[in-house]
């Protein structure tokens, strides 16, 4: 290649290339020129050294569970936090750990039973192996996973631990009316009240019979020590318990609530039958609306008021086997607590023991 | 007294040691901002020959009362030099408050005696850099010409002459000559009703100068010349050969918010291994850089050895000029193409290319030097055509 200058005519090199400039004429190559020779002595095209962006494909490493302290907002993780719980004062801004006033209160009032009244609440577990398990759960203190490791305990619940947050949720019962009610607390997979999930700082109602998830894992509130009835769906193990209060005590031992819902025994034995088919198809030969129960306590006696709303499926119930042929009839009957302290209504696979239970032993 | 901002780089910053090296270079002045103006010496060089009569005399009359009394500023001063067979001071310095009387013409034209009468009248006239003088040499036709050594002492009393050729009678390329060698422009008027707007675009030019006529200072070491100094992106030429030794170069003004650029060949007969081999110093008004190249023998540097994008621009706009002055159109195109080519790089390079392309288009060739005499680049190096 030649410079294309015709007053100069310079047989352009490798000097000339290392200029960038004609070494005949001092005229300086373009583009196209420099390409041309780099190609002509086979040099490469200058790209500029490559960056490599790194590629991050490792798993983010999880906070390690903490809690931020009160007083100052430090969060308080591994030793501090074990601290923190079992009361010792938190160790930035020594703020006094609320288990700390717990224990300390708990023992003002033993110590002058001035302030009775439960400061923990029964809960049913209504999952697994561990299934119809009764246990206590602290009330106005944040629960999370730990709390609930020594009813969750059995190897068969450790890949459903890992589904509750440190922090899950968080139990209140009214002074005055004693209802109890549910806070979520932000929690990763979610806290749900008869299958509606239940968000923000707001507690909702948790009534007896009702079903508590915590991801799926179900739950239902243990009757107090007042008298009560225990539920039992024999094939499933689910359990719900319903005290005896002045009022009449109603049941239904169907598949739908009067809104359409799922009632709460069918939804938790749903649950627990997920993945069995067998299960699941004998626990749908239950009518939508089925039998229904009300219990009302006369003195010393209870009675009891049986109807069924489908006739084709009755229930078989021990003693009272009038029902199965006046199916749609009300039946009511009064009871002698002592000699009728378990009913067992019974249809196909479908068994229920209703237990009735004076005090809580 | 400010300073101006030198900057001098070559087309490469390393060359390949222990040979002779041949590149291009390019020295850039800016003024520091926020600088005055300066007072202005507006000296009006007018051809009263016998073709000027009529129309003409009574125009160019016409314009000197438009300056005198529309344009000039408190500060300013106007003065007026005739010239047809010979040359007279027709009006010595005079500000606002003064006249000039009316101006007849006749006889022949020859502008060696007008260059002649403006050295000796300049002569008795040292403004020392306060002032900046414009001279303005109007001619509408070929007259004896003037000395060339004559003509490039102009700059030595701190005045810049630019010319203006009136009527087709003119020779743009002899006056345009003139203009250069006295670091000035030229205007163009196709008629004589063109004259006035050609004075009110002198006086504006005139009003905007910061440095008037600086001295440059070159030292060039042995072994080293320079060549082909142009001023872009006027393609004024500043010096053909400067070989070994320190020179002084008379520039043009140097006008607000404006970067004068300098491109020149370097030439090198070998380029040392061990540190800097020096090129040139620079030296303007106490402010001096060093100009100076690295020499290496690894080929590899060599050839990834980034260009200077803006030493290539002003480099190409040079020749681009100097070919459009001298009609050579392949060379105009072959510098042109380079340009576009480079406007990939460098931004500025394109609104140059296509202001240059302008001028390449202008039918004739007095619109051609008057479009490359408006050329200014502003302090970042965007080129565009000054609007008086």
């Amino acid at each position: 290649m030649h410079c294309p200058d015709p007053n100069c005519g310079h047989l352009l090199g490798q000097a000339d290339l290392a200029a960038s400039c004609c070494q005949g004429c001092s005229d300086i190559l373009d583009a196209t020129q420099i390409e041309d020779l780099r190609k002509q002595f086979g040099i490469a095209t200058y790209a500029p050294p490559e960056i490599t962006i790194p590629d991050k494909t490792e798993e983010v490493i999880p906070l390690p569970e903490f809690e931020h302290c009160p007083g100052c907002f430090a969060p308080l993780m591994e030793g501090d936090l074990l601290a923190w719980r079992q009361g010792t004062p938190c160790p930035f801004c020594q703020e006094p750990s609320p288990q700390q006033n717990a224990t300390d209160s708990t023992q003002a009032s033993s110590d002058s039973e001035v302030l009775p009244g439960p400061d923990t609440l029964s809960f049913i577990l209504n999952s697994g192996p561990n299934i119809g398990a009764t246990f206590s759960l602290p009330i106005g203190v944040d629960l999370g996973r730990n709390d609930l490791r020594h009813v969750l305990a059995m190897p068969e619940y450790e890949s459903k631990r890992g589904y509750l947050s440190g922090e899950h949720f968080k139990v209140y019962v009214s002074k005055e009316s004693g209802i109890v009610s549910i806070e979520d607390l932000g929690s990763k997979n979610g806290t749900y009240i008869n299958g509606v999930k239940i968000v923000g700082p707001v507690p909702r109602e948790l009534a007896y019979g009702d079903v508590l998830n915590l991801h799926d894992l179900s739950f239902c509130l243990g009757s107090p020590s007042s008298q009560f009835l225990r539920v039992t769906h024999k094939s499933s193990g689910v359990v719900t318990e319903h005290p005896l209060f002045d009022a009449p005590l109603r049941l239904h031992l169907g598949r739908h609530t009067s809104d359409g819902g799922r009632e709460a025994w069918f939804r938790m034995a749903q649950t627990e039958f997920f993945g069995n088919s067998d299960a699941l198809d004998a626990l749908d030969t239950i009518s939508r609306r089925h039998l229904f129960l009300v219990f009302e306590r006369k003195e010393d006696q209870i009675s009891v008021s049986i109807w069924n709303e489908d006739d084709k499926m009755a229930f078989d119930v021990e003693g009272f086997e009038d029902l199965v042929s006046t199916s749609t009839s009300v039946f009511t009957h009064l009871i002698d607590p002592d000699a009728h302290k378990s009913m067992i209504f019974t249809y196909g696979k479908n068994v229920f023991e209703v237990e009735y239970v004076p005090v809580r032993t | 007294m400010p300073q101006p901002v030198l900057t001098a780089s070559l087309t490469k910053d390393v060359a390949l040691c222990n040979s002779p090296l041949k590149t291009k270079g390019a020295l850039t002045i800016v003024a520091e901002n926020n600088q005055e103006t300066l007072p202005l010496d507006l000296l009006l060089v007018l051809d009263v020959s016998g073709s000027m009569a009529g129309d003409g005399i009574s125009v160019v009359t016409d314009s000197m009362k438009h300056i005198l009394n529309d344009l000039m500023r408190p500060e300013d001063r106007i003065a007026v030099i005739t010239f047809n067979s010979s040359a007279a001071v027709h009006t010595q310095w005079t500000d606002v408050t003064g006249t000039v009387a009316p101006l007849t013409a006749g006889g022949g034209t020859n502008f060696g005696s007008a260059i002649n009468q403006v050295l000796s009248f300049l002569g008795g006239n040292d403004n020392n850099g306060s002032r900046a003088g414009v001279a303005f040499f109007l001619s509408d036709g070929q007259g004896q010409a003037a000395k060339d050594d004559n003509v490039r002492s102009i700059p030595d009393f701190g005045f810049t002459m630019h010319t203006i050729g009136v009527t087709s009678g003119a020779n743009p390329i002899h006056l345009e000559q003139m203009a250069e060698l006295a670091r000035g422009h030229y205007y163009h008027a196709p008629g004589f009703e063109d004259v006035k707007q050609a004075f009110q675009s002198v006086f504006n030019y005139g009003k905007t100068i910061v440095y008037a006529a600086p001295d440059l200072d070159i030292t060039v070491p042995d072994g080293v010349a320079l060549s082909d100094l142009i001023q872009t992106p006027q393609g004024l030429s500043l010096s053909k050969h400067l070989g070994p030794g320190t020179h002084s170069i008379s520039l043009s003004h140097m006008i607000k918010d404006t970067r004068m650029e300098i491109s020149f060949s370097v030439s090198v007969d070998n380029v040392l291994c061990e540190g800097q081999t020096m090129i040139a110093t620079f030296e303007l008004d106490q402010t001096s850089i060093h100009l100076s190249v690295r020499g290496t023998d690894d080929q590899t540097e060599l050839y990834n050895a980034p260009m200077n994008t803006d030493v290539t621009m002003i480099a190409h706009s040079a020749v681009a000029a100097t070919a459009l002055k001298k009609g050579d159109e392949a060379a105009v195109t072959r510098a042109l193409t380079k340009m576009e080519k480079l406007g990939a790089t460098n931004p500025n390079a394109n609104t140059r290319t296509t202001i240059i392309s302008q001028a390449t288009q202008a039918t004739t060739q007095g619109e051609r030097m008057e479009i490359l005499g408006k050329m200014q680049s502003d302090t970042s190096g965007k080129t565009k055509l000054r609007d008086d």
